[in-house]
Protein backbone atom coordinates (compact mmCIF):
# COMPACT_ATOMS: atom_id res chain seq x y z
CA UNK A 1 0.00 0.00 0.00
CA UNK A 2 1.48 3.13 -0.78
CA UNK A 3 2.43 5.97 2.00
CA UNK A 4 -0.35 8.02 2.16
CA UNK A 5 0.83 11.99 2.22
CA UNK A 6 0.81 13.90 5.41
CA UNK A 7 -2.23 15.64 5.72
CA UNK A 8 -1.51 18.31 8.27
CA UNK A 9 -4.46 20.23 8.34
CA UNK A 10 -6.52 17.23 9.12
CA UNK A 11 -4.29 16.24 11.83
CA UNK A 12 -4.19 19.53 13.35
CA UNK A 13 -7.82 19.66 12.98
CA UNK A 14 -8.79 16.24 14.59
CA UNK A 15 -6.60 17.45 17.21
CA UNK A 16 -8.55 20.36 17.85
CA UNK A 17 -11.29 18.45 18.16
CA UNK A 18 -10.42 15.56 20.46
CA UNK A 19 -9.34 18.68 22.71
CA UNK A 20 -12.63 20.11 22.54
CA UNK A 21 -14.45 17.18 23.26
CA UNK A 22 -12.19 16.67 26.36
CA UNK A 23 -12.25 20.31 27.03
CA UNK A 24 -16.22 19.77 27.53
CA UNK A 25 -15.66 16.79 29.27
CA UNK A 26 -13.21 18.05 31.51
CA UNK A 27 -15.67 21.82 32.72
CA UNK A 28 -18.86 19.40 33.49
CA UNK A 29 -16.69 17.19 35.25
CA UNK A 30 -15.33 20.69 37.11
CA UNK A 31 -19.32 21.82 37.64
CA UNK A 32 -20.28 18.53 39.26
CA UNK A 33 -17.40 19.63 41.83
CA UNK A 34 -19.26 22.91 42.15
CA UNK A 35 -17.15 25.12 39.82
CA UNK A 36 -19.97 27.54 38.23
CA UNK A 37 -17.53 29.10 36.61
CA UNK A 38 -16.67 26.19 34.20
CA UNK A 39 -20.73 26.20 33.59
CA UNK A 40 -20.30 29.64 32.23
CA UNK A 41 -17.49 28.59 29.59
CA UNK A 42 -19.71 25.58 28.54
CA UNK A 43 -22.60 27.83 28.60
CA UNK A 44 -20.58 30.26 26.41
CA UNK A 45 -19.12 28.10 23.99
CA UNK A 46 -22.96 25.82 23.29
CA UNK A 47 -25.64 28.88 23.97
CA UNK A 48 -25.46 29.59 20.24
CA UNK A 49 -25.79 26.23 18.48
CA UNK A 50 -28.38 24.78 20.71
CA UNK A 51 -30.32 27.59 20.50
CA UNK A 52 -29.83 27.79 16.40
CA UNK A 53 -30.53 23.96 16.68
CA UNK A 54 -34.16 24.57 18.31
CA UNK A 55 -35.01 27.80 16.56
CA UNK A 56 -34.89 26.13 13.04
CA UNK A 57 -36.71 23.02 14.61
CA UNK A 58 -39.45 24.90 16.29
CA UNK A 59 -39.20 27.84 14.01
CA UNK A 60 -40.44 30.22 16.68
CA UNK A 61 -37.14 32.09 18.17
CA UNK A 62 -38.88 33.01 21.64
CA UNK A 63 -39.82 29.20 22.10
CA UNK A 64 -36.54 28.02 20.76
CA UNK A 65 -34.89 30.21 23.95
CA UNK A 66 -37.27 28.93 26.19
CA UNK A 67 -36.29 25.86 25.52
CA UNK A 68 -32.55 26.59 25.30
CA UNK A 69 -32.64 27.58 28.96
CA UNK A 70 -34.26 24.15 29.66
CA UNK A 71 -31.94 21.96 27.86
CA UNK A 72 -29.21 24.11 30.27
CA UNK A 73 -31.41 23.97 33.12
CA UNK A 74 -30.95 20.05 32.56
CA UNK A 75 -27.70 20.00 32.18
CA UNK A 76 -27.33 22.03 35.44
CA UNK A 77 -29.73 19.86 37.05
CA UNK A 78 -27.71 16.45 36.08
CA UNK A 79 -24.25 17.92 37.22
CA UNK A 80 -24.00 15.26 40.23
CA UNK A 81 -24.48 12.16 38.41
CA UNK A 82 -22.77 13.36 34.91
CA UNK A 83 -20.11 10.90 34.06
CA UNK A 84 -18.66 11.44 30.65
CA UNK A 85 -19.29 8.07 28.90
CA UNK A 86 -20.33 10.43 25.69
CA UNK A 87 -19.36 12.82 23.82
CA UNK A 88 -20.95 16.29 25.77
CA UNK A 89 -22.66 17.56 22.83
CA UNK A 90 -24.50 14.28 22.14
CA UNK A 91 -25.93 14.66 25.22
CA UNK A 92 -26.66 18.07 24.89
CA UNK A 93 -28.48 17.93 21.53
CA UNK A 94 -30.01 14.58 22.45
CA UNK A 95 -31.64 16.95 25.14
CA UNK A 96 -32.56 19.49 23.04
CA UNK A 97 -34.16 17.63 20.33
CA UNK A 98 -36.34 15.44 22.74
CA UNK A 99 -37.62 18.58 23.80
CA UNK A 100 -37.96 20.23 20.12
CA UNK A 101 -39.76 17.13 19.29
CA UNK A 102 -42.31 17.06 22.35
CA UNK A 103 -42.79 20.71 22.08
CA UNK A 104 -44.03 20.19 18.42
CA UNK A 105 -45.76 16.90 18.94
CA UNK A 106 -47.65 18.93 21.63
CA UNK A 107 -48.61 21.66 19.46
CA UNK A 108 -49.99 19.78 16.58
CA UNK A 109 -52.14 18.13 19.70
CA UNK A 110 -53.08 21.44 20.98
CA UNK A 111 -53.62 23.42 17.81
CA UNK A 112 -54.24 22.74 13.68
CA UNK A 113 -51.65 23.01 11.29
CA UNK A 114 -52.68 26.19 10.22
CA UNK A 115 -52.83 28.09 12.95
CA UNK A 116 -49.58 26.80 14.07
CA UNK A 117 -48.10 28.24 10.63
CA UNK A 118 -49.90 31.34 11.30
CA UNK A 119 -47.87 31.56 14.80
CA UNK A 120 -44.77 30.27 12.60
CA UNK A 121 -44.80 32.93 10.15
CA UNK A 122 -45.43 35.68 12.75
CA UNK A 123 -42.68 34.19 14.92
CA UNK A 124 -40.09 34.03 11.95
CA UNK A 125 -41.07 37.51 10.72
CA UNK A 126 -38.29 39.12 11.99
CA UNK A 127 -35.86 36.86 10.69
CA UNK A 128 -34.56 38.52 7.67
CA UNK A 129 -34.45 41.96 8.75
CA UNK A 130 -32.75 44.39 5.89
CA UNK A 131 -28.93 44.27 6.82
CA UNK A 132 -27.62 47.22 4.45
CA UNK A 133 -29.58 45.47 1.50
CA UNK A 134 -31.39 47.18 -1.05
CA UNK A 135 -35.34 46.39 -0.97
CA UNK A 136 -35.45 44.29 -3.98
CA UNK A 137 -32.45 42.37 -2.62
CA UNK A 138 -33.98 42.00 0.89
CA UNK A 139 -37.27 40.60 -0.75
CA UNK A 140 -35.66 37.98 -2.46
CA UNK A 141 -33.76 37.12 0.21
CA UNK A 142 -36.53 37.36 2.28
CA UNK A 143 -38.37 34.96 -0.36
CA UNK A 144 -35.86 32.49 -0.35
CA UNK A 145 -35.79 32.20 3.47
CA UNK A 146 -39.12 32.00 3.41
CA UNK A 147 -38.69 28.74 0.73
CA UNK A 148 -36.60 27.13 2.57
CA UNK A 149 -38.15 27.53 6.26
CA UNK A 150 -41.62 25.92 4.57
CA UNK A 151 -39.65 23.32 3.01
CA UNK A 152 -38.07 22.36 6.28
CA UNK A 153 -41.03 22.76 8.62
CA UNK A 154 -42.85 20.28 5.84
CA UNK A 155 -40.64 17.36 6.81
CA UNK A 156 -41.30 14.78 9.33
CA UNK A 157 -39.74 15.89 12.84
CA UNK A 158 -37.24 13.26 12.77
CA UNK A 159 -36.27 13.99 8.95
CA UNK A 160 -35.78 17.57 10.24
CA UNK A 161 -33.77 16.84 13.37
CA UNK A 162 -31.44 14.77 11.14
CA UNK A 163 -30.95 17.55 8.32
CA UNK A 164 -30.82 20.50 11.03
CA UNK A 165 -27.71 18.44 12.62
CA UNK A 166 -25.90 17.33 9.35
CA UNK A 167 -26.36 20.40 7.47
CA UNK A 168 -25.85 23.67 10.37
CA UNK A 169 -23.79 21.41 12.70
CA UNK A 170 -22.11 19.49 10.88
CA UNK A 171 -22.32 16.47 13.14
CA UNK A 172 -21.04 13.18 12.11
CA UNK A 173 -23.73 10.36 10.99
CA UNK A 174 -23.02 8.52 14.60
CA UNK A 175 -23.21 11.36 16.44
CA UNK A 176 -26.40 12.36 14.56
CA UNK A 177 -27.80 8.34 15.44
CA UNK A 178 -26.66 9.12 19.18
CA UNK A 179 -28.92 11.63 19.51
CA UNK A 180 -31.48 10.48 17.33
CA UNK A 181 -30.93 6.99 19.27
CA UNK A 182 -30.88 5.31 16.00
CA UNK A 183 -28.68 3.20 14.01
CA UNK A 184 -25.83 4.96 11.59
CA UNK A 185 -27.70 3.32 8.39
CA UNK A 186 -31.10 4.64 9.54
CA UNK A 187 -29.46 8.57 10.10
CA UNK A 188 -28.09 8.49 6.42
CA UNK A 189 -31.63 6.76 5.08
CA UNK A 190 -33.35 9.76 7.28
CA UNK A 191 -30.65 12.24 5.91
CA UNK A 192 -31.00 10.77 2.21
CA UNK A 193 -35.25 11.06 2.42
CA UNK A 194 -34.90 14.33 3.87
CA UNK A 195 -32.45 15.92 1.13
CA UNK A 196 -34.67 14.23 -1.66
CA UNK A 197 -38.20 15.37 -0.25
CA UNK A 198 -36.34 18.77 -0.51
CA UNK A 199 -35.03 18.72 -3.47
CA UNK A 200 -39.01 18.13 -4.65
CA UNK A 201 -40.03 20.99 -2.75
CA UNK A 202 -37.88 23.54 -3.52
CA UNK A 203 -37.41 22.21 -7.01
CA UNK A 204 -38.28 25.57 -9.24
CA UNK A 205 -35.51 27.36 -6.92
CA UNK A 206 -32.67 25.11 -8.61
CA UNK B 1 -8.85 2.00 -12.61
CA UNK B 2 -10.94 2.27 -9.94
CA UNK B 3 -14.12 4.27 -11.88
CA UNK B 4 -15.96 1.48 -13.94
CA UNK B 5 -15.65 -0.57 -11.07
CA UNK B 6 -17.49 1.22 -8.49
CA UNK B 7 -21.01 0.17 -7.91
CA UNK B 8 -23.91 3.05 -8.27
CA UNK B 9 -24.41 4.20 -4.86
CA UNK B 10 -28.25 4.23 -5.40
CA UNK B 11 -28.32 1.05 -6.56
CA UNK B 12 -26.25 -0.22 -3.44
CA UNK B 13 -27.71 2.01 -1.18
CA UNK B 14 -24.62 3.99 -0.23
CA UNK B 15 -26.22 7.19 0.20
CA UNK B 16 -23.98 8.52 2.64
CA UNK B 17 -21.48 8.98 -0.74
CA UNK B 18 -23.98 11.68 -2.68
CA UNK B 19 -24.30 12.63 1.14
CA UNK B 20 -20.53 13.11 1.74
CA UNK B 21 -20.34 14.45 -1.86
CA UNK B 22 -23.05 17.41 -1.65
CA UNK B 23 -21.48 18.55 1.95
CA UNK B 24 -18.23 18.65 0.80
CA UNK B 25 -17.16 16.24 3.02
CA UNK B 26 -15.83 13.49 1.07
CA UNK B 27 -12.45 12.34 1.02
CA UNK B 28 -10.49 13.27 -1.99
CA UNK B 29 -9.69 9.56 -3.14
CA UNK B 30 -13.74 8.23 -2.80
CA UNK B 31 -14.41 12.26 -4.39
CA UNK B 32 -12.36 11.50 -7.19
CA UNK B 33 -13.80 7.69 -7.58
CA UNK B 34 -17.77 9.27 -7.30
CA UNK B 35 -17.01 12.26 -9.94
CA UNK B 36 -15.68 9.48 -12.34
CA UNK B 37 -18.71 7.16 -11.68
CA UNK B 38 -20.99 10.58 -12.36
CA UNK B 39 -19.88 10.57 -15.74
CA UNK B 40 -20.99 7.33 -17.02
CA UNK B 41 -24.08 7.50 -14.63
CA UNK B 42 -26.42 9.74 -15.23
CA UNK B 43 -28.96 9.29 -12.53
CA UNK B 44 -26.13 9.97 -9.46
CA UNK B 45 -24.81 12.89 -11.67
CA UNK B 46 -28.50 14.74 -11.79
CA UNK B 47 -29.18 13.69 -7.86
CA UNK B 48 -26.15 14.88 -6.87
CA UNK B 49 -26.40 18.55 -8.77
CA UNK B 50 -29.89 18.86 -7.58
CA UNK B 51 -28.84 17.55 -4.26
CA UNK B 52 -25.54 20.24 -4.14
CA UNK B 53 -27.62 23.37 -4.90
CA UNK B 54 -30.16 22.41 -2.25
CA UNK B 55 -27.38 22.37 0.43
CA UNK B 56 -26.33 25.49 -0.22
CA UNK B 57 -29.64 27.10 -0.64
CA UNK B 58 -29.89 25.89 2.67
CA UNK B 59 -27.50 28.63 3.72
CA UNK B 60 -30.59 31.15 3.67
CA UNK B 61 -31.93 29.79 6.62
CA UNK B 62 -30.17 31.76 8.88
CA UNK B 63 -30.86 31.77 12.83
CA UNK B 64 -31.88 35.00 14.77
CA UNK B 65 -29.01 36.55 16.91
CA UNK B 66 -29.40 35.25 20.29
CA UNK B 67 -31.37 38.08 23.10
CA UNK B 68 -28.89 39.21 25.21
CA UNK B 69 -30.39 39.11 28.52
CA UNK B 70 -30.56 34.65 27.74
CA UNK B 71 -27.74 34.44 30.11
CA UNK B 72 -29.70 36.46 32.73
CA UNK B 73 -32.65 34.88 31.95
CA UNK B 74 -30.74 31.41 32.68
CA UNK B 75 -29.05 31.62 36.14
CA UNK B 76 -31.97 33.75 37.16
CA UNK B 77 -33.74 30.40 37.06
CA UNK B 78 -30.89 28.56 37.98
CA UNK B 79 -30.69 30.64 41.55
CA UNK B 80 -34.41 29.90 42.17
CA UNK B 81 -33.80 26.05 41.39
CA UNK B 82 -30.80 26.00 44.07
CA UNK B 83 -33.55 27.67 46.64
CA UNK B 84 -36.16 25.85 46.17
CA UNK B 85 -38.47 24.60 48.92
CA UNK B 86 -37.27 20.80 50.39
CA UNK B 87 -40.95 19.19 49.27
CA UNK B 88 -40.48 21.25 46.32
CA UNK B 89 -37.38 19.10 44.98
CA UNK B 90 -39.66 15.47 45.70
CA UNK B 91 -42.88 17.24 43.48
CA UNK B 92 -41.22 18.78 40.74
CA UNK B 93 -39.90 15.60 39.32
CA UNK B 94 -42.89 13.93 39.70
CA UNK B 95 -44.77 17.27 38.16
CA UNK B 96 -42.47 17.44 34.99
CA UNK B 97 -42.68 13.53 34.67
CA UNK B 98 -46.30 13.89 34.25
CA UNK B 99 -46.53 16.87 32.68
CA UNK B 100 -43.93 15.31 30.03
CA UNK B 101 -46.57 12.37 29.14
CA UNK B 102 -49.77 13.34 27.39
CA UNK B 103 -51.78 10.40 28.59
CA UNK B 104 -51.57 11.23 32.00
CA UNK B 105 -53.10 14.96 31.04
CA UNK B 106 -56.44 13.56 30.62
CA UNK B 107 -56.11 11.00 33.73
CA UNK B 108 -55.18 14.02 35.56
CA UNK B 109 -58.24 16.06 35.01
CA UNK B 110 -60.34 13.17 35.99
CA UNK B 111 -58.44 12.66 39.37
CA UNK B 112 -58.79 16.24 40.09
CA UNK B 113 -62.19 16.28 39.28
CA UNK B 114 -62.77 13.68 41.10
CA UNK B 115 -61.35 14.43 44.24
CA UNK B 116 -63.17 17.75 44.08
CA UNK B 117 -66.71 16.41 43.57
CA UNK B 118 -65.72 13.75 46.53
CA UNK B 119 -65.15 17.03 48.77
CA UNK B 120 -67.85 18.73 47.76
CA UNK B 121 -69.81 15.58 48.63
CA UNK B 122 -68.61 15.30 52.07
CA UNK B 123 -68.72 18.97 52.37
CA UNK B 124 -72.33 18.99 51.41
CA UNK B 125 -73.05 15.94 53.30
CA UNK B 126 -72.01 17.44 56.61
CA UNK B 127 -73.63 20.67 55.80
CA UNK B 128 -77.09 18.87 55.11
CA UNK B 129 -76.82 16.35 57.74
CA UNK B 130 -78.86 18.29 60.37
CA UNK B 131 -81.47 19.41 58.09
CA UNK B 132 -81.79 16.15 56.80
CA UNK B 133 -82.60 14.86 60.25
CA UNK B 134 -84.94 16.03 62.13
CA UNK B 135 -83.98 17.18 66.15
CA UNK B 136 -85.43 14.24 67.68
CA UNK B 137 -85.95 14.75 71.94
CA UNK B 138 -85.68 11.78 74.91
CA UNK B 139 -89.67 12.11 75.10
CA UNK B 140 -89.91 10.80 71.22
CA UNK B 141 -87.52 8.23 71.59
CA UNK B 142 -89.37 6.85 74.82
CA UNK B 143 -92.82 7.53 72.63
CA UNK B 144 -91.60 5.41 69.87
CA UNK B 145 -90.23 2.70 71.83
CA UNK B 146 -93.79 2.14 73.81
CA UNK B 147 -95.18 2.04 70.07
CA UNK B 148 -92.95 -1.02 69.29
CA UNK B 149 -94.33 -2.64 72.82
CA UNK B 150 -97.58 -1.86 71.98
CA UNK B 151 -96.94 -3.62 68.31
CA UNK B 152 -96.02 -6.63 70.08
CA UNK B 153 -98.36 -6.70 72.58
CA UNK B 154 -100.78 -6.85 69.25
CA UNK B 155 -98.90 -9.51 68.05
CA UNK B 156 -98.78 -11.62 70.53
CA UNK B 157 -102.41 -11.08 71.20
CA UNK B 158 -103.38 -11.61 67.63
CA UNK B 159 -101.91 -15.13 67.74
CA UNK B 160 -103.44 -15.94 70.77
CA UNK B 161 -106.80 -14.87 70.13
CA UNK B 162 -107.58 -17.79 68.06
CA UNK B 163 -106.86 -19.94 70.65
CA UNK B 164 -109.24 -18.41 73.38
CA UNK B 165 -111.93 -18.43 70.93
CA UNK B 166 -111.44 -22.17 70.71
CA UNK B 167 -111.25 -22.70 74.41
CA UNK B 168 -114.82 -20.67 74.52
CA UNK B 169 -116.76 -22.59 71.75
Amino acid sequence: MPPQPFDQAGVKEDMMAVATLERDAELMLRVREGDTHSFGLLLERHRVPVIHFLCRMVQNQPVAEELAQEVFLRVYRSRANYEPTAKFTTWLFRIASHLALNWIRDKRHERGQESLDAEVQEGMSRQVQDRGMSAEQSLVRQSKFEEIRRAIDGLPEKQRAAVLMHKYDEMEYSQIASVLECSESAVKSLLFRAYESLRARLAHMA
Amino acid sequence: MLDHKMTCPLQTDNTDILLDYCSRSLDPDRRAMFERHMVHCAECRDTASAQSEIWMAMDAFEAEPVSADFDQKLYARIDRLEHVPVWDKFWAPVRSYLQGQPAWKPVLSVATASAALAVVFFVRTDVMAPQLMPAIDVQEVVEAEKALEDLDMLGQLESESPQSEKETI
